[in-house]
């Protein structure tokens, strides 16, 4: 069955729904606000009338073609096209700025295409006991999980302060309790403007944070992104740099590929988590956010391997790990596929060369970054008296198409105000947003677990895996106390 | 673009400023979620109560401990028109319309930003409005904002 799968996914027709995919999904994907969800979502009603395989091959392929197509706009413009690029920017930007933006998109293909090719072998191989141990996890569980995620990012990032970190992170929380309350539905800080009844949004507070406060930073600053118009570096070079960092390759790879598994974290979530664990162990941490090349590889490697472990729970238990997942579990369910065991048995050919399709939707993504890359890196040798308006146009359009709602685009303008300030005095703008990607889950876990233990915090330390999360929390915490004392020693 | 006037802060004013505008904040919401019932109320009031104790240490690191004397530099005619940029583009497409507000954004701040070239001002602004047009509207099929004169 693997191998006719295999067979399948090299029929012409496969081949140039693979290639068509993912040229959409890059396209797509470095427009910020459109990305993969919307894509699919619009591409959906074109696929009745293909086969099965090549419906959901196209649709596979504008998925990853999208994670990958964001960090290009994010290299190129700090402006990153999806949120699964928001961490890409933050090294990404500076290779561009110092005329690498020819190595830096190179980085990112190699490092996505790495980390997408493994992350479908995970899918390939390890799908159900994957699937079994995300079920082990129920609301405390992962409301550890969530808060262990943001207090080692916040006590890691910045190594000047813990507390610009932690002030970040709780003033983001704060934001993210605006609205419903998860768990009761009573309103919160709405201050009885309706547009606040349903919280902040995430997509035009990431364009706010990253695009509108970089518009900002370049009216001040004028001239080119890219300091050094002539030396635009190389792609091939970018290819071969990938491969000096086999270390946050490898564990990127794996951190994005777990995480994908569990459904609800997502691909906003592992891109920052890869970064902030790269630069935690590296031997030039300090290099980090200043153009790093390991910057760019575990973000990157990190997402793509989500896309596709992500269809892991989609796949087997029928739980999306991604909202883009969520469409793609839609198209399969419309294709007459139902997910479960059966996929991989009875539908296993259709399965099969869906997955393989994957797979070559992932060369495709080197292709079409090598024929085509050095056209997009042009972007950063025009006068940004150009770039601006086009930027904050893409802003208003991008924070405004989802919802077609004024008010994101005004909230797009009021992080973006917030970001300009926090990048000024270097308070780190990942510990803000983490909160507005993950509070309500996090919430949610919390009061749920509760419930379920009838008011008993006992539920917290019960499971051997919240004991687990319960002491890597507890490490988390002692982590600058660790750092203090290392300094010491040092001395 | 805006390299000519420019204003000096300490970076230690300019931080404590920020902190006490985050502590206001909180303790606002810190006082409005008590009116709130039990389980709506506990993870906000948690995350007030943190932001308020963290920025308490973090304002006495500012104040009393050591500073890298730098300066935060701001430019006042980029900020002025950076704001200008953001309302006009909101309030053009308010009242004409998107696409003719993102023309004539594109157009105006291309110009008052320093890039002197009529005819490529107006072939980009005449390229990239027809670009948007297609893609969001005609490809996408995103609906733009209402505007007062129904452009």
């Amino acid at each position: 069955m693997i191998l006719k799968g295999i067979i399948n996914a090299f029929m012409p027709g496969n081949l140039l729904m693979a290639l068509l995919g993912t040229t959409l999904g890059i396209v797509m994907g470095a427009l910020p606000g459109i990305g993969s969800t919307m894509t699919m979502a619009l591409l959906l009603p074109f696929t009745f009338w293909m086969s099965p395989a090549a419906a959901l091959i196209l649709l596979g392929s504008v998925y990853c073609g999208a994670t990958y197509g964001g960090s290009i706009s994010a290299i190129l413009l700090n402006t990153p096209g999806t949120p699964a690029s928001s961490a890409t920017a933050f090294d990404g930007y500076p290779l561009a700025q110092k005329g690498k933006g020819m190595n830096a998109i190179g980085i990112s293909a190699m490092a996505s295409f790495i980390g997408g090719t493994a992350g479908l072998l995970f899918l390939l191989f390890l799908a159900p006991p994957l699937a079994d141990i995300s079920l082990l996890f129920g609301p405390a569980e992962f409301f550890l999980l969530t808060l262990f995620t943001f207090l080692i990012i916040s006590v890691t990032i910045l190594k000047e302060s813990v507390f610009k970190g932690l002030i970040a992170l709780s003033a983001g929380m704060i934001l993210a309790t605006i609205g419903y309350d998860p768990v009761s539905g009573n309103v919160r800080f709405s201050f009885d403007i309706s547009y606040l009844e349903d919280g902040i949004q995430l997509l035009p507070a990431i364009i706010g944070l990253f695009a509108v406060s970089e518009v900002f930073s370049l009216i001040e600053k004028g001239g080119t992104i890219s300091s050094t118009p002539d030396a635009q570096g190389s792609i091939w070079q970018g290819f071969a740099d990938t491969f000096k960092y086999p270390r946050t390759l490898t564990e990127s790879t794996l951190i994005g590929s777990g995480i994908g598994a569990l459904p609800g974290i997502g691909v906003s979530a592992a891109n920052i988590i890869a970064y902030v664990v790269a630069k935690s162990h590296s031997s030039h941490a300090s290099d980090f956010g200043t153009g790093a090349e390991e910057g760019v590889v575990a973000p990157e490697a990190s997402n793509n391997a989500v896309t596709c472990t992500s269809l892991i729970p989609a796949l087997t238990l029928g739980i999306p790990g991604s909202s883009s997942a969520a469409v793609l579990l839609g198209a399969l369910m419309i294709h007459g596929l139902i997910p479960g065991a059966g996929l991989f048995t009875e539908s296993g050919e259709v399965t099969y060369t869906f997955i393989f399709g994957l797979g070559i939707s992932n060369f495709c993504m080197l292709l079409v970054t090598v024929l085509f890359a050095r056209l997009l890196v042009k972007i950063t040798v025009v006068n940004v008296s150009v770039l601006t308006p086009i930027i904050t146009s893409l802003c208003f359009i991008g924070a405004y198409s989802l919802r077609t709602s004024m008010g994101d685009v005004i909230v797009a303008c009021v992080f973006g105000v917030v970001g300009y300030v926090m990048r000024r005095l270097r308070y780190p703008i990942i510990c803000l947003l983490l909160p507005l990607i993950l509070g309500s889950m996090m919430e949610r876990g919390f009061h749920q677990a509760l419930m379920i233990s009838g008011g008993s915090y006992g539920i917290f330390v019960q499971s051997p895996i919240s004991k687990v999360i319960a002491c890597m929390i507890v490490l988390s915490l002692l982590w600058p106390v660790f750092g203090w004392l290392r300094q010491r020693a040092a001395k | 673009m805006f390299g000519g006037i420019s204003v000096e802060f300490s970076r230690k004013k300019f931080e404590a400023l920020f902190l006490v505008l985050i502590a206001g904040w909180a303790a606002l919401f810190l006082r409005i979620s008590s009116d709130y019932a039990e389980i709506s109320r506990l993870i906000p009031r948690i995350a007030c109560a943190a932001t308020l104790a963290l920025v308490a240490v973090r304002l006495a690191q500012v104040l009393f401990g050591g500073t890298d004397g730098k300066k935060v530099t701001v430019s006042p005619k980029a900020a002025w028109f950076a704001l200008a940029l953001f309302v006009g583009y909101i309030g053009g497409t308010y009242v004409v319309g998107f696409l003719p507000a993102t023309a004539a954004f594109v157009a105006l701040v291309m110009w008052f930003s320093g890039y002197r070239r009529p005819l490529l001002v107006v072939g980009i602004t005449a390229g990239y409005t027809a670009l948007m047009y297609i893609l969001f509207v005609q490809v996408f099929s995103v609906s733009l904002p209402d505007s007062l004169l129904g452009l």
